[in-house]
């Protein structure tokens, strides 16, 4: 960037006229990488490598873990969860039932094994499950009856 | 959100493990309050202004030595050998010291849009300000910073 | 031989009562194990061992009829992202069996789009999906269980329509 550009918006800066992303550039001339300032702006570099230093702020590793001890939320209702099989005797009770079941009744078929995994629950607490079975009801139920108003405006 | 509610706690406060503490009794309030939810306009802007009041509290509680109010542009710079150059560290000292002089306002409005890019919008609604005070205490807080910048130069120049 | 029987008609019950939660490969459960480590997207189970430990929880504010519908309920599954809804609507639509889930309605409203559909044996209806897409983002939900529909619509008007325009008002924010 030109020195006269940078000079014009240091002076808008001052006047706290300035936009983000002018300011965002006054940041890159002055300590973006390879960030090489006329000498004579180089007095104001060290305002903004101060700012773009203390910028850098992280909670401690367990900040999450420690909410969720806290408070047992997570930070929005859905939460990302992994999948995991189904714990080993449900799963054998159930491949039995089925394949019983289907031998009998197609005994000319193989069996077929249901062992494909489960996703895995996302809430611990039956409470903050309720929550959601609650908010997910409510919005069905909302739509449904959208569905429902347009249907009965239609047919008069 | 969490992340970026601790980091507007930090600006307040300055503390990482305070922020933390500060986000976490947010949280809780904000769930024990999950039967109004479906009412809120915005549960982040709730959040926010949770957050907000409670490091307010908190700052309030702390004992704060006096803040020498207006001498944020006049720190005289230190003795050091006229002969050294000023390195960039002894300055970003002083960029903290000014810093920490000045009108509380003026700190967390330079910080939020300093360090985390808020427009003034932003700040107006976070901080509970109009934009025309948004606005004057980013320009006094940064000309208090020029100040002690330029100043630092014209010492060492003198020596 | 009476044993064996009884055992095999508990088997069967229990292959019918357990098929469309636990049989992942159908259609749905397909969808769902395609995104659930897919970092676009944001996924809810509550799964059968879940919704019998419901009763733990406390119903001191909650409405009779709600309780009676989440107490029929099996399982609950919820998968949605802002990315690209056209695109998960037309695939989510597409691995949908049209000899299994029958449509129910669609509702337009501006640029949003949400279909029901449902799966039924008779006059049950075991599973309810719900197909959205819109400028917020896209949207599946699965229940599944013993589904009245007239009851579960009902439960919107008892639950607060304000706070369910909010809730709309806010997610547009």
């Amino acid at each position: 960037m030109e020195k006269a550009m940078i000079k014009a918006l240091l002076e808008k800066y001052w006047q706290a006229e300035t936009t983000v992303e002018e300011e965002k550039a006054l940041s890159e001339y002055f300590s973006g990488p390879g960030a090489n300032p006329d000498p004579e702006l180089t007095q104001y570099r060290t305002i903004f490598d101060y700012y773009a230093e203390e910028a850098q702020v992280a909670p401690g590793p367990d900040f999450e873990a420690r909410i969720l001890r806290y408070v047992g939320i997570t930070e929005t209702p859905v939460r990302k969860i992994h999948s995991f099989r189904i714990g080993l005797t449900s799963a054998a009770a159930i491949i039995t039932a089925i394949t019983i079941s289907l031998f009998l009744l197609k005994p000319a078929n193989t069996p077929r094994i249901v062992q494909t995994p489960t996703i895995k629950e996302t809430f611990d607490d039956p409470q903050q499950a309720l929550a959601a079975v609650r908010h997910a009801l409510l919005i069905a139920s909302t739509h449904l009856n959208e569905g429902r108003k347009q249907l009965t405006d239609k047919r008069r | 959100m969490k992340d970026k509610l601790f980091r507007f706690a930090f600006r307040l406060l300055q503390n990482i493990e305070e922020a933390e503490d500060a986000v976490q009794d947010v949280m809780a309030g904000v769930w024990a309050k999950r039967a109004e939810w479906p009412q809120w306009n915005s549960i982040e802007a709730y959040c926010m202004t949770a957050t907000r009041n409670n490091c307010l509290d908190r700052l309030r509680r702390r004992r704060i030595p006096t803040v020498r109010e207006g001498l944020a542009g006049q720190l005289t710079s230190p003795e050091h050998d006229p002969h050294e150059k000023m390195t960039g560290k002894e300055t970003i000292q002083r960029i903290r010291q000014c810093m920490d002089a000045l009108p509380h306002q003026q700190q967390q409005v330079i910080r939020l849009r300093e360090m985390e890019g808020f427009s003034y919008n932003e700040i107006a609604e976070v901080l509970d300000m109009t934009l025309d005070q948004v606005k004057i205490n980013l320009f006094r807080g940064r000309n208090a910073i020029r100040k002690t910048i330029t100043k630092e130069e014209e010492q060492w120049k003198k020596q | 031989m009476k044993k064996i029987f009884r055992h095999l008609t508990f088997a069967l019950t229990l292959l019918l009562a357990t098929t469309s939660i636990f049989a992942q490969d159908d259609a749905i459960g397909k969808f769902f194990g395609k995104y659930v480590d897919d970092s676009r997207f944001s996924v809810v189970s509550v799964g059968p061992k879940m919704f019998r430990l419901l009763s733990k929880a406390n119903w001191d504010t909650i409405p009779s009829d709600v309780k009676q519908t989440v107490s029929r309920l099996q399982s609950l599954r919820i998968l949605s992202t802002e990315t690209t809804p056209a695109r998960f609507y037309e695939e989510a639509m597409s691995r949908i069996d049209r000899k299994e889930y029958e449509e129910l309605i669609t509702i337009r409203d501006n640029k949003d789009k949400v279909r029901f559909m449902i799966k039924s044996s008779g006059n049950k209806i075991s599973e309810l999906l719900m197909i959205a897409a819109g400028e917020d983002g896209f949207t599946l939900m699965s229940f599944v269980g013993d589904i009245d529909l007239d009851k579960l619509s009902r439960l919107s008007t008892d639950m607060g329509i304000k706070g369910m325009e909010n809730l709309k008002n806010a997610k547009r924010k």
